[in-house]
């Protein structure tokens, strides 16, 4: 029970956004442990008062699933933060996460009315203070599922929207079995995103609520290859199945040099890291190079993670290369500031093209070539040209490729009746996530590409609400 | 090659539009997977389509303008050619376009460059534009997926 | 689940294992691979499923102990638990009725080879098996090879059984003596499978070898275990093992096979155990 009495609403304006206590951005270059230490009740509630608690709120359309954002901030300005977390628990099995990953700045605090003239409410920050508010309790109410359906769905992929489906159709009484093919749950969540942005032991919570609704999950299970997913409609017993496969298939540059030792894609460095905790060698049996000067190809928040990743696993120098320029960097505003402070070099508008290695087959550098803003095209969009002759070079002893990812056609490649795009994506309906095969849905970002985890979520609530009519609508047999 | 005039220069483009249809035409049917030979078939269509366009430019004797921006992005320039085999993925496929329109365009500012008379020049000039915009069609859709986070 | 059935010592440092698993071994076909780790702060490793018995449920592994994870893999006893176990994975072998097709196995090799020999003869094709190993002592299923082989050749290195002589040696015997060889299929370390793929290059007899990059998932999502093939870039967990020997960079796969011996060594160290019958 929350000891925290209401406090009034800010007048508007008067008060300014609630800075987040940081770690020091030297010193957090040399540890995993989170960057913004979270918001105190205290300061939470002051934040929530400069919610305008506007009768018709803009910041819930901004939300890919919905949340009652009014609803949960004037509860934490009330002080009770049960019932701030009951409420974004309702549309969001995942808020810890959330709260730390989604770019509100591109979503609720985007629209949100404080934001027209002073700054936003910080709707983010206060949604991962009630996540974190309620674990630090211990005690993580399990709403009231409704009664079993006898209906028994397959959700492949432990990501955010294998997580959001199976969380959804349990509370509507469904059966649900996650299957992983890894040895631990999350998908991007564990292996993907690092310890400082994300720490495992939250991602482990968030999953164990989810387990708690009645969901199984069966680990090392390789839909595709151990069962198919005809099996599981077939011969498992399943009434239907989510495709939650995500984007794992790393893209790589196609230029020169990118099998040399010492050269990894995102996944396997950061998978080496976070899941495997590399960090941890020799204690931990799966390493990870050291690099001392370590070379990011990308702009987004693979990037960032990655490049802050070698940073923190001891290296001395760090370079983000990125073709196009700061204004065109997809990563978020906060991640880039971050990776900056703490001392992460930003070549921009600079174009790998070749990388070069000594005899033994190990990196030295790359090869850059200068870009330029080029001519603007039809739709006035100006793409990065290079600037002839401009070739540098960058020394390197590892290179991450973190320029993206697209569809890992393991279990598309055994599953014929799957319509995909030329890209490998799944194809699915925008609305219902309905794939060409009856009875399979798919969602995230195995149907739109690499994208966020928030969308992900959102598109598992929407798969998730058309799988429970469909399967209500069957007859039993 | 000897080019007596602007339209033996013109048929010889279409020609070169003709095989180059036959040629994704003749992958498609050699890819395993089924999204890939539909790809590559409105590969083949495209270079129709400019076969279209070029037998249309034979007909009125000039090329009309285009509003698109020419400028070279030079991605076909740093990527590995793929080997063709019966599994490419679209990526590959993208790569494999845009280089082999770059070595169109080459052609075309060779021929322009050895060209006897000014007219013939000019036409040469305008099919290597032609093919610089097919190469940059097909960059910057590979820039912007395989490079969108780069 | 995942219980080691039986363990048997083939020689010192090789070890062969029952496990009962029984979903993978009812889905498993010739040449697939599983993964595994021993312990929470284990590596994921890949290892060839060298048999599988759909009815009774479980699987084979026959492994070297080379590091850290497969000394602690060996270490376990009937009745203990593999703490995770996924597959099968990578793609099955081709087995197609050709006519004469000849097996080379090199040292722990021959493991893997074994259920494609017999995948080979059970589809009526004529099978000749080379093993082949430094010393008598280091042979792997002779008997079993004997089973499933037409003409089965025996050679050590030393001599101390068989002909006296590496795999390549016999193969390019029996090419000279004429057979008519439809295919070679080698497995062992990368040097032997490179040597039989130039054996076999001139006389453009199809080759097959399968690879043993280093792996983190095992489902094509990191890109680790890489390699070039006919100039590609390809994931030996899901577009191999196996490959054509012919157009396989050997020198870029056993480059990419040494980026970790620092680290192997710092890991062995650790674990103060001497390294028996490395073969890389």
């Amino acid at each position: 029970m929350s000891q925290y009495a209401p406090i009034p609403k800010a007048r508007p304006g008067k008060v300014e956004r609630v800075p987040m206590p940081e770690q020091d951005p030297i010193e957090r270059g040399r540890n995993f442990l989170e960057v913004p230490f979270g918001y105190t009740p205290e300061m939470a509630q002051v934040e929530a008062s400069r919610c305008l608690e506007c009768k018709d709120p803009s910041c819930v359309s901004g939300c890919p699933v919905g949340i009652d954002i009014r609803g949960f901030v004037v509860k934490i300005r009330e002080g009770d933060f049960q019932g701030a977390v009951d409420i974004i628990k309702h549309d969001n099995a995942l808020p810890a996460v959330c709260g730390r990953v989604c770019p509100q700045e591109s979503q609720c605090e985007q629209v949100c009315i404080v934001g027209r003239k002073h700054t936003p409410v910080a709707i983010g920050r206060l949604e991962r203070f009630a996540a974190d508010w309620e674990r630090a309790q211990g005690t993580v109410a399990i709403p009231r599922l409704a009664p079993a359906t006898g209906r028994r769905v397959a959700v492949v992929g432990s990501g955010p929207a294998g997580l959001t489906v199976a969380g959804e159709l349990a509370l509507r009484g469904h059966t649900v079995t996650i299957f992983e093919a890894l040895h631990k749950p999350g998908g991007v969540l564990m292996y993907g995103i690092p310890e400082f942005r994300l720490p495992k032991d939250i991602v482990e919570a968030e999953v164990d609520y989810v387990r708690k609704l009645g969901v199984e999950i069966i680990y090392n299970a390789v839909i595709g290859k151990m069962i198919t997913v005809q099996e599981l409609l077939e011969e498992e017993g399943f009434h239907a199945v989510f495709l939650g496969l995500g984007a794992g298939l790393p893209y790589f540059m196609n230029i020169p040099g990118e099998n040399l030792n010492g050269v990894y894609s995102a996944n396997e460095y950061l998978t080496r890291v976070n899941l495997m905790k590399a960090y941890d060698f020799p204690r931990a049996d799966t390493p990870v190079r050291p690099g001392q000067k370590v070379a990011v190809f990308g702009g987004g928040n693979v990037a960032m993670d990655a490049a802050r990743t070698a940073l923190r696993m001891g290296a001395a120098e760090v370079s983000i290369i990125y073709r196009r320029s700061m204004e065109e960097m997809p990563a978020r505003r906060e991640e880039i500031h971050h990776a900056e402070e703490e001392g992460i070099n930003m070549r921009l508008l600079c174009n790998p093209v070749n990388i070069l290695g000594d005899e033994q087959g190990n990196v030295t550098g790359v090869t850059c070539l200068r870009m330029e803003l080029g001519e603007p095209d039809a739709s006035g969009r100006r793409r990065p040209v290079p600037v002839d002759g401009s070739e540098f070079v960058v020394e390197a002893d590892t290179v991450v490729v973190a320029i993206g990812n697209g569809a890992n056609p393991l279990l598309t490649e055994a599953t014929p009746e799957l319509k995909l795009n030329k890209w490998g994506n799944i194809v699915a309906d925008d609305a219902t996530g309905r794939t060409s095969m009856p009875g399979v849905y798919a969602g995230g970002d195995i149907v739109i590409g690499a994208a966020t985890v928030i969308l992900a979520m959102g598109a598992g609530k929407q798969a998730a609400l058309a799988m429970h009519e469909e399967l209500m609508a069957k007859e039993m047999n | 090659m000897q080019f007596a005039t602007a339209e033996e220069a013109l048929n010889f483009a279409i020609k070169r539009e003709i095989e180059a249809a036959r040629f994704y035409t003749q992958l498609a049917a050699r890819m395993r997977k089924r999204e890939m030979q539909e790809a590559l078939l409105e590969m083949a269509e495209e270079e129709k389509s400019h076969r279209d366009r070029l037998i249309a430019v034979r007909e009125q004797g000039s090329f009309t303008s285009s509003d698109q921006t020419m400028q070279d992005l030079k991605v076909a320039d740093f990527v590995v050619m793929p080997e063709i085999t019966d599994d490419l993925d679209y990526a590959q496929a993208l790569i494999l376009a845009m280089k082999r329109e770059a070595s169109a365009r080459e052609l075309y500012l060779e021929l322009a460059r050895v060209a006897p008379d000014e007219a013939l020049r000019q036409v040469f000039n305008r099919l290597a534009e032609e093919e610089g915009l097919h190469k940059r069609r097909f960059e910057a859709e590979y820039e912007d997926r395989v490079l969108e986070g780069n | 689940m995942n219980t080691i059935i039986r363990k048997t010592i083939l020689t010192p440092g090789v070890k062969d294992l029952l496990v009962d698993a029984p979903r993978i071994a009812r889905k498993r076909r010739a040449g697939q691979f599983i993964m595994l780790r021993v312990r929470p702060e284990g590596e994921r490793i890949p290892l060839t499923i060298a048999d599988a018995d759909p009815e009774a449920g479980w699987i084979r592994l026959i492994f070297q102990e080379v590091g850290r994870s497969t000394v602690e893999l060996g270490r376990l006893e009937e009745g203990d638990s593999i703490l995770d176990l996924a597959g099968p994975l990578g793609r099955p072998t081709h087995i197609e009725e050709r006519g004469t097709v000849v097996c080379v196995g090199g040292g722990i090799g021959t493991a893997p080879v074994h259920p494609i020999a017999k995948a080979n003869k059970e589809a009526g094709n004529r099978v000749i098996s080379i093993i082949g190993a430094r010393s008598a002592d280091l042979l792997i299923m002779e008997e079993e090879m004997g089973k499933v082989s037409d003409r089965l050749l025996v050679c050590t290195d030393d001599g101390s059984k068989g002909i006296k002589g590496f795999v390549t040696q016999v193969l390019q015997q029996l090419i000279d003596e004429g057979e008519p060889i439809k295919e070679v299929v080698a497995i062992g370390p990368v040097v032997m499978m490179r040597a039989v793929s130039e054996v076999t290059r001139p006389h453009a007899i199809p080759t097959v070898v399968s690879l043993n990059a280093t792996m983190v998932d095992g489902t094509g999502m990191c890109g680790g275990c890489r390699v070039t093939v006919d100039g590609r870039s390809r994931f030996v967990c899901v577009d191999g093992p196996e490959f054509n020997g012919h157009a396989v960079d050997f020198g870029e796969l056993l480059q990419r096979q040494r980026a970790y011996t620092e680290q192997e060594r710092l890991a062995m160290a650790q674990d103060h155990v001497c390294h028996i019958g490395r073969d890389q």
